[in-house]
């Protein structure tokens, strides 16, 4: 664990040294969902934590992934004793915490917005999905981020990902709310799903060569 | 001392079909500093990534102190340092940062962190960003930072490049130290006057193959190098004398004034025959093949062929 908690204190500590425009990039995600609570009422607490973990991982890994790339420090990372598994592990840990802040500083002007707009707060059913079901899943996105980012080179199939999410995000509450409804009516099985999945990816991306990051990142 | 690293038949062919090595076979022994040198794409680099397990050979075998680098215990790996050519600090930290990720890496004392910094001159620079600093102050944080453990096995892939002439000296100074160690050394270089200074064993490749290895004196003896005298008189020699000159020890001119005098001819002779010549000398010295001088010639005799 010690190699672990390194690359994740070095990963935390290079956030600070982002540039502003990645910190702008982290702003938008937090507004976008606290916008759309306006006009969405108790369907914008889903759509506000979707896109505060969803939004903060991609935005976050995509600047870890460029810095890696262009200054050309992963090399020094990779030919450390660090595993692939460990260095993923750093950087997942890291950038999780961050998302998951911004989502929770999201939520929270969120139910700003919708309480002094339509006067609700979130369902109690709906809390575990928000704090617990959505964030495993935008684990899960992370680690399909980066799996994409060493098998492929690139990210570009995200995009699509992205463009399918996007309708659902935008979408009036009549036709989103019956599907949140089946699944908080099942709380326990999206949440144990998630978790095997993001179990399943962690041990597929571990099994990455040092050669293909190699190949990928430099 | 037993063997360090032990490369049988290793190949390497990379995904777009480029052979970089071609089948090297290559033993080194514990405290020994190898240099590699060869021109471009000779795959020095490839053979120093292949060593630390940046990649995989496509056929034959690399060991590391008896186990092959997938079988090699933590504690051993933890026992390698590398330093990568073009590679970079991580940017977005601080000087001081980067020097505490490998503290915590490796679970190094921060006392050892602050020795490091001071030893590389880059204290006064511990909280600027890495990314403001230049390239030969990143160059000089990332030898602090693979040689902050102290590893047995150091391989360094152009350590001098981008270096100013004072941190050159002091990291050629540190690899010579090194050398005398119980460490093991693997440079890779395209400067020859360092690798001359710091390494006990040179190894030439060409092409990913192996052209010629050994010490200086080896390699020298291989090629039969000579070792000639330089003299240098303070007015050009007149042209009878130069003729006897050329006659009698086989002088080569290289210009009214200057001349060698090749090996098995002798100097005292050479001297006392000048002297009654009348002949003013300003200087005569010994003029030993370089590194540089027996690479060139053996790549040459490599085209030749």
């Amino acid at each position: 664990m010690r190699r672990v908690w390194a690359v994740f204190w070095k990963e935390l500590r290079s956030f600070y040294g982002f540039g502003w425009m990645a910190w702008l990039g982290v702003l938008v995600a937090l507004a976008f969902g606290p916008l759309q609570s306006l006009r969405m009422g108790a369907t914008g607490f889903l759509v506000t934590s979707l896109w505060g973990i969803f939004g903060g991982v991609y935005l976050l890994e995509t600047i870890s992934f460029y810095y890696e790339r262009t200054q050309g420090s992963s090399l020094m990372l990779l030919s450390s004793p660090l595993t692939v598994g460990e260095i993923f592990l750093g950087k997942y840990l890291a950038i999780f915490l961050v998302a998951y802040l911004t989502q929770l500083v999201a939520l929270a002007i969120s139910a700003c917005v919708i309480w002094s707009t339509f006067a609700v707060l979130p369902p109690p059913s709906l809390l575990p999905m928000l704090f617990i079901t959505i964030p495993i899943y935008g684990f899960v996105f992370m680690e399909l981020y980066s799996l994409a980012y060493a098998l492929l080179g690139n990210v570009s199939y995200l995009w699509l990902v992205m463009v399918l999410i996007f309708p659902f995000l935008l979408s009036p509450p009549s036709q989103i709310m019956p599907i949140i409804n089946w699944i908080i009516s099942f709380p326990a099985l999206p949440i144990v799903l998630g978790i095997l999945l993001a179990l399943l990816l962690f041990f597929v991306v571990s099994r990455i060569s040092k050669e293909r990051m190699v190949m990928v990142l430099s | 001392m037993g063997i360090a690293l032990n490369l049988q038949e290793v190949r390497k062919v990379y995904p777009n079909g480029t052979e970089a090595l071609r089948g090297i076979d290559l033993v080194i022994q514990e405290g020994e500093a190898i240099g590699l040198i060869g021109p471009n794409a000779a795959g020095k680099t490839t053979l120093a990534k292949l060593v630390i397990g940046l990649l995989e050979p496509t056929s034959g075998r690399i060991e590391l102190w008896g186990s092959r680098f997938g079988q090699l215990p933590r504690s051993m790996r933890e026992k390698i340092g590398f330093l990568p050519e073009g590679g970079s600090p991580f940017e977005s930290l601080t000087v001081e940062e980067n020097i505490i990720f490998w503290e915590k890496l490796y679970g190094i004392s921060k006392i050892r962190g602050e020795e490091a910094l001071k030893e590389w001159g880059l204290w006064e620079f511990r909280k600027k960003r890495a990314k403001t600093l230049s390239q030969g102050m990143k160059r000089r944080l990332m030898i602090a930072q693979v040689t902050l453990h102290q590893p047995s096995l150091l391989v360094m892939d152009e350590p001098t490049s981008s270096l100013d002439p004072v941190v050159r000296r002091n990291t050629v100074d540190l690899l010579r130290g090194f050398a005398n160690s119980e460490r093991t050394l693997l440079i890779t270089s395209h400067d020859l006057f360092d690798v001359e200074r710091i390494c006990t064993r040179i190894v030439i490749l060409r092409h990913g193959l192996i052209l010629a290895q050994g010490s200086m004196e080896e390699l020298q003896r291989k090629l039969g190098a000579t070792q000639q005298v330089r003299v240098e008189t303070s007015v050009p020699i007149p042209e009878a004398l130069r003729e006897s000159l050329e006659e009698r020890f086989g002088i080569e001119s290289t210009s009214p004034n200057e001349f060698f005098l090749p090996q098995g001819h002798n100097r005292g002779e050479l001297i006392r025959f000048l002297v009654e010549s009348g002949v003013d000398i300003n200087l005569v010295e010994e003029k030993k093949e370089t590194l540089e001088d027996i690479y060139i010639k053996m790549v040459k005799e490599d085209e030749e062929r």
